[in-house]
């Protein structure tokens, strides 16, 4: 991709669109908010978009994204002063390069995750739909179900580290032969 | 991963990064999490795949691939047309309706362009480049909404004092908030949530800052935000990481401070000289202070609240404790019981000051009468407070009774007028830092009956047959011997809890 041409701005648009949510994951992993996460993809995004003529087709999209994800991270987290809570740049750096890049495994972990809720005690998956997919704080879980806070906590903990294992099982079993 | 300690580290990072997605991690705690994330590319595995979790739930939990239909459907319909307008001609910025789909709007509202019918215009105009750049950039320009309002009951009435606005999502800087019914919650971008229970008004100044003309405000603010302040008429709180409440009325200013601590400023205009304005105090779990329009300061002695606030506008039972009063008068003395109407169950937290919370000693769980009674969250501090008195009103016919924990020999109080059931409860110990930062107990609290039990407490009761006051005394103390083997009495065990439950109710048969 040498030069702007309609064609190529519209592949590049596609493996962007494609893979907001990797680059997503990717950023709230090193971030300490969703609200963070969310302006820095903004700005990764808007970033990625003004270096396209640079992207190779020959590599890897995520890989190369990546490299300014990281870089608009620091940009981010050095304007955002020092009462948030950031990752330093050697902590960051390894955190960065232990991502997983293999595509399959990625998406053979979705599939094992959407089976693995379904497998969730009715407490757990009730508090995980509510807090992801309705958005609900956990305070409003805590009153709307008249449980303590630290209970809801506990809940979502209990439910994330079910899902984990869960997954870790199905994958397993997967990959047992026959 | 089977080494104990690498197992330990495993368990420790899985219950650290979960607390970074509740919003409840605190500073040192991050600290810890970069600490284990440097020390093992296990670890850092593990961390990816806990990550994957949280972001493909917070994605959509039946999510599959970003596509650009689903990209797309982030934006409602509107803003993708309004999204292309821009990109056409004309320099006006987009408003997105979610949090979420910020950050994918610059694809989005380029897909937009290039799958809904802008296809042609996009690859026969030679400025395309430009255009989307300048598309863009106004994308990121655009000033995202400063909170957002939602009804956490049915029958929320809200608006900005604008006509037309009923229940306006949209809560920006400078707007007035009149919450007319119901029970509405306030969600601002640095992750405070506030929670709105009618009549409220309050205006927005800031992402830090709200004013509280009347009514009240409970706040949960996260580990990061920063000093969030809640300013009304007579006070400023200022919160230090943690979950309160302020109510804001004519005779002046309550807060209460559930979780953390806060810093409190008076400034009512009406102080004198050598008065209270601008002084600041510190206030810390368990404690609620009453401030008048003087600058006089009051200790709230109780706080109410139900196992169900939610459904607090719904018809409910009557509260069978009706107060609870306590002896102790000091100027420094800031602590308040917590009335839970309705309250008792597994899980429920014992102390106003700990974390601690009650649970039946094995799995069968706790005795069934117990449970949805009204209980007093006791002050654990209490416990060494030799000549406490406490009175509680019971409003109608009642058992009360005093959960006292094993350690403890019984005091001649309870001995005297109360009947020991026999049955026993337990409590689940919460790590936590005492003010001289002593750090107690290692772990975590779990869910439900029979697990991680840390002591026993054996349950006694009264029988009242109408309404009373009922006067209890201090906690038992142990008696233990010293190395040169005299009794001492200095290793108290934890505060008794107080649970009452109408009469008819356990008469039911089963109970």
């Amino acid at each position: 991709m040498t030069e702007a041409d309609p064609k190529s701005d519209e592949v590049f648009m596609q493996l962007l669109t494609r893979h907001q949510r990797d680059l997503r994951a990717f950023i709230i992993g090193v971030t300490p908010t969703m609200t963070d996460a969310d302006d820095i993809l903004q700005e990764v995004n808007l970033a990625l978009w003004k270096k396209r003529q640079l992207f190779d087709r020959t590599q890897v999209f995520l890989r190369w994204a990546f490299g300014f994800a990281v870089m608009e991270i620091r940009k981010f987290r050095n304007r955002s002063g020092k009462n948030k809570l950031w990752f330093n740049d050697e902590v960051l750096k390894l955190v960065a390069e232990a991502y997983p890049h293999d595509s399959q495994i990625v998406e053979q972990r979705r599939d094992a995750l959407s089976y693995c809720l379904e497998k969730l005690g009715a407490i757990e998956r009730h508090f995980i739909t509510e807090f992801y997919r309705n958005r609900c704080s956990a305070q409003s879980l805590a009153d709307s179900s008249g449980k303590p806070l630290s209970t809801v906590y506990k809940t979502l903990t209990r439910a994330r580290q079910a899902l984990r294992a869960c997954i870790e099982r199905t994958l397993a079993q997967q990959s047992r032969p026959v | 991963m089977n080494d104990p300690n690498t197992q330990s580290d495993l368990d420790r990072l899985e219950q650290l990064a979960s607390e970074k997605y509740n919003g409840s991690l605190d500073r040192d705690g991050y600290a810890e999490l970069q600490r284990l994330l440097a020390q093992s590319g296990d670890l850092r595995t593990a961390y990816w795949q806990m990550n994957a979790i949280h972001a493909d739930l917070e994605w959509g939990l039946f999510g599959k691939e970003a596509s650009h239909d689903e990209v797309k459907s982030h934006l409602p319909e509107e803003d993708v047309v309004e999204s292309a307008t821009i990109g056409a001609s004309q320099g006006r910025s987009v408003k997105l309706a979610s949090r979420r789909s910020w950050g994918t709007a610059i694809a989005a509202g380029i897909a937009a362009i290039v799958l809904s019918g802008w296809t042609l215009w996009y690859l026969i105009d030679g400025e395309q480049s430009s255009q989307i750049a300048e598309l863009v950039r106004k994308s990121s320009d655009a000033a995202p909404t400063a909170a957002k309002l939602t009804s956490l009951t049915s029958n929320s009435r809200w608006s900005f004092g604008r006509p037309g606005d009923r229940n306006p999502r949209d809560f920006d800087y400078g707007d007035t908030v009149w919450v007319e019914e119901g029970l509405v919650e306030m969600r601002l971008e640095e992750g405070v949530v506030g929670q709105l229970r009618a009549p409220v008004i309050l205006q927005l100044l800031s992402q830090n800052r709200v004013r509280l003309l009347s009514g009240k405000i409970r706040v949960n603010a996260p580990a990061q935000a920063n000093r969030f302040t809640v300013e009304t008429p007579s006070a400023e709180v200022v919160d230090l990481g943690t979950e309160f409440s302020v109510e804001a009325a004519e005779t002046g200013t309550d807060l209460v401070v559930f979780d953390g601590k806060v810093d409190l400023k008076v400034s009512s205009s009406d102080l004198e000289e050598n008065s209270t304005a601008g002084r600041t105090w510190h206030f810390t779990t368990g404690q609620a202070v009453h401030v008048d329009l003087d600058g006089t300061l009051s200790r709230i002695m109780q706080v109410r609240s139900s196992a169900r606030p939610l459904e607090s506008d719904a018809p409910s039972a009557s509260p069978v404790i009706a107060s609870v009063v306590d002896n102790v008068i000091r100027d420094d003395y800031w602590t308040f019981y917590g009335i839970v109407q309705g309250g008792m169950a597994e899980d429920a937290q014992v102390y106003v000051d700990r974390p601690h919370e009650w649970n039946g000693l094995t799995e069968s769980g706790m005795p069934g009468y117990l449970v949805g009674g009204d209980y007093i969250k006791t002050f654990n501090d209490d416990k060494i407070t030799e000549d406490l008195k406490l009175k509680v009103t019971i409003s109608q016919p009642a058992v009360l009774y005093v959960l006292l924990d094993d350690r403890v020999s019984p005091p001649a109080w309870l001995t005297e007028s109360f009947t020991k059931t026999g049955d026993q409860i337990g409590i689940d110990e919460a790590p936590h830092v005492s003010k001289d930062h002593t750090r107690y107990k290692e772990g975590f609290i779990e869910v439900g009956p029979g697990n991680s039990i840390d002591s026993a407490y054996s349950i006694w009761k009264k029988v009242l047959p109408e309404a009373e006051t009922v006067l209890l005394g201090s906690n038992g103390t142990v008696s233990t011997r010293n190395k040169r083997g005299r009794d001492v009495r200095g290793i108290h065990a934890s505060m008794y809890g107080i649970v009452a439950v109408p009469l008819e109710d356990v008469e039911k048969p089963g109970l």
